[in-house]
């Protein structure tokens, strides 16, 4: 469905747009159940084998190069899963959880690796360390534990950080905490992050760069702060509309869709979008749209530039 | 209880005896509901704002759960604390509904819809089965759903998320309650499907004249539907009033911190404020106020005494020993 190719950290997509992911920025990629970000996040750490296409990282195609190459090439990508309960082992000690990737990637041997994965432990704000290595995963509570998976991402030391929904399964007065850890320490150790995210609050708040993805395509792809402040895209626009703000002194201008995100089995012809879009032209049920310039955002849209 | 509330609550409290010890769920709270009004109770996992709406309901399992102490006024019904199951079940759906958060644990996977709809009004009605099944059809068109005759016909499994979420409430109002009690009604659906049940629940509450009663995490719902707020944290009201005065004057330190800790899409990187520490224990909560180990403000006197809900301005309440100093 799309490849990867070029420098370090450079994205084509299927139907002829590149974007990169600039060193120590995070890039995020939002949409709605079904939009394809979680698949596209795990192709391209190669959790699944994709159907065709390449991801290239480091002009390497992960999927022609060996297992244990793979292997060697995972320290430098890795990722954070959306729920603090289901990715820690319960039958491992919180040494042992954050010590195997420093003992499989040869981080660390012996007595140093409690050290290290103490280390880790105070990077993440639980300090002192040493005092949780010998607790298992059931001690903490959910912020705690997001804290663990995100020291266990960290140990072997990557540059890339996938960051899959890191903080919505989390209580909300615990959400900025993690926010502002995961905000700090990219810029402490110069990570670069892909962001999968729903909540769209949370997209501006950490990211440089933004794709909104609809039925396995990105419609619009711009930097945050002009995504968020001037959308192009007719799905964009409904996307930002529809998010309720903490304060009722806030009017909305209401976008309204029509009918429900059809079934990625079963796509629609043309423009994916078009069955829904509150401006449809003829031309959108025939020819899908290809990624062009906009405003200087990337948008997936027949319509011609307006204001 | 005054003459407009529909529904008081007085020092409700709610406890669940368990093998680990005592679950104080909810612990002493009080607020009215007036008629006709939304009300929105806001709080964290383990504040207790589930298990308040469930007390109301009658629906807290026992044992191990137990009402300890308390009074819950409904107008018209007296002490809802003192009723029978049959007697609750007479007013369940009737006077008081709720719908839930997962629709998928909450309708019958082998039951068509139509049928489910049409059994919470055969309960409560002289209706026939006929005229309950229309209902039930009515009732669907009601909530939004297009080609009501053909989808009453549908299991739950042939609906997406959002049109679950509407048989919930159709279920719910079938019966044109006074009050509907909504928990968590846009939790598990995506942003554009919540605005579309946030406009439903308005919707519903101007055609049917209801009071509605919504339970949420998520700040941004209570400022869009609510008219009136009360935030819980660990079993206790902390702070409680008008949605306008809440969010822009709060005048308790945890829901001020809440606020400001909140990344907001219309802010961009604003630096965000961050409340220190984990959500306590409600087992073993902190003694005296259960905020003070992550209050900024933390005296003393919070750490040995528990303040006192009072009113600091003119129906605005809030449980803070220190609010005249720092709010006044």
């Amino acid at each position: 469905m799309f490849k990867r190719r070029g420098g370090p950290l450079f994205v084509r997509a299927v139907d002829g747009v590149s974007f990169g992911i600039n060193k120590n920025e995070t890039m995020s990629l939002v949409g709605e159940t079904g939009s394809g970000k979680t698949t596209l996040a795990r192709t391209i750490m190669r959790l699944i084998e994709p159907t065709s296409g390449k991801v290239f990282f480091e002009g390497r195609d992960l999927f022609r190069i060996s297992a244990d190459e793979m292997r060697s090439l995972r320290q430098e990508m890795q990722i954070v899963f959306q729920d603090p309960f289901a990715s820690l082992n319960p039958r491992k000690t919180v040494a042992e959880i954050v010590g195997r990737p420093l003992i499989l990637h040869g981080k660390a041997k012996g007595s140093a690796v409690r050290q290290s994965a103490a280390e880790l432990l105070e990077m993440v704000g639980l300090t002192p360390g040493s005092r949780f290595l010998d607790r298992y995963p059931h001690e903490f509570s959910g912020g705690q534990r997001q804290r663990i998976g995100i020291a266990r991402a960290l140990a072997p030391k990557p540059r890339l950080m996938v960051l899959d929904e890191p903080v919505s399964s989390l209580d909300i007065s615990i959400r900025s905490q993690i926010l502002n850890l995961l905000q700090g320490l990219k810029n402490q150790l110069g990570l670069t992050y892909l962001l999968i995210a729903h909540d769209l609050s949370v997209v501006r708040y950490l990211s440089e760069t933004v794709g909104v993805m609809y039925l396995g395509k990105i419609v619009e792809l711009a930097q945050s702060e002009s995504l968020f402040e001037n959308p192009q895209h007719p799905y964009t626009k409904a996307l930002l509309a529809s998010i309720p703000i903490p304060d009722p002194t806030v009017k909305r201008e209401k976008v309204r869709l029509q009918g429900e995100m059809p079934s990625p089995i079963n796509l629609p012809s043309g423009c994916r979008f078009h069955p829904r879009c509150p401006c449809p032209k003829k031309i959108c049920s025939e020819s899908e749209p290809e990624l062009t310039d906009i405003e200087g955002h990337l948008v997936a849209c027949h319509r011609e530039p307006v204001d | 209880m005054n003459n407009s509330s529909l529904l008081s609550i007085q020092d409700l409290r709610t406890h669940f005896f368990t093998s680990t010890g005592v679950v104080k769920a909810v612990d002493g709270v009080s607020f009215d509901l007036q008629r006709g009004q939304t009300l929105g109770v806001v709080g964290e996992s383990g504040s207790g704002k589930s298990v308040t709406a469930l007390t109301v309901m009658r629906l807290i399992p026992s044992p191990p759960g137990r009402i300890v102490s308390g009074q819950i006024e409904f107008a018209g019904l007296g002490n809802l604390t003192e009723k029978t199951e049959s007697e609750m079940r007479q007013i369940r759906g009737k006077h008081i509904s709720m719908s839930f958060q997962d629709p998928m644990t909450y309708l019958n996977p082998v039951l068509r819809i139509g049928d489910q709809i049409a059994e919470a009004v055969l309960l409560h009605g002289q209706a026939t089965k006929r005229e309950a099944y229309d209902r039930a059809v009515e009732t669907m068109r009601l909530v939004g759903i297009p080609s009501p005759e053909v989808r009453a016909k549908d299991y739950p499994h042939q609906l997406s998320g959002g049109m679950r979420q509407r048989i919930l409430l159709a279920i719910a109002v079938s019966c044109n309650p006074q009050l509907l009690i909504a928990d968590e009604p846009t939790t598990a659906l995506d942003v554009i499907v919540q605005d579309e049940i946030l406009e439903l629940l308005r919707d519903l509450k101007k055609k049917l004249g209801m009071t509605v009663m919504v339970i949420t995490h998520d700040l941004g719902v209570v400022a869009e539907l609510t008219d009136q707020v009360v935030v819980m944290y660990a079993g206790k009201v902390m702070e409680e009033g008008k949605t306008l005065d809440v969010f822009k004057n709060p005048i308790n330190p945890y829901t001020e911190g809440l606020l400001r800790s909140i990344p907001r899409v219309d802010w961009g990187k604003k630096q965000l404020n961050v409340i220190e520490g984990i959500i306590p224990d409600v087992v073993d909560p902190p003694p005296g106020c259960r905020f003070h180990p992550r209050c900024p403000y933390v005296a003393r006197l919070c750490q040995e005494a528990e303040p006192a809900i009072v009113e600091l301005k003119p129906g605005h309440r809030t449980a803070c020993h220190f609010a005249a100093k720092i709010y006044g």
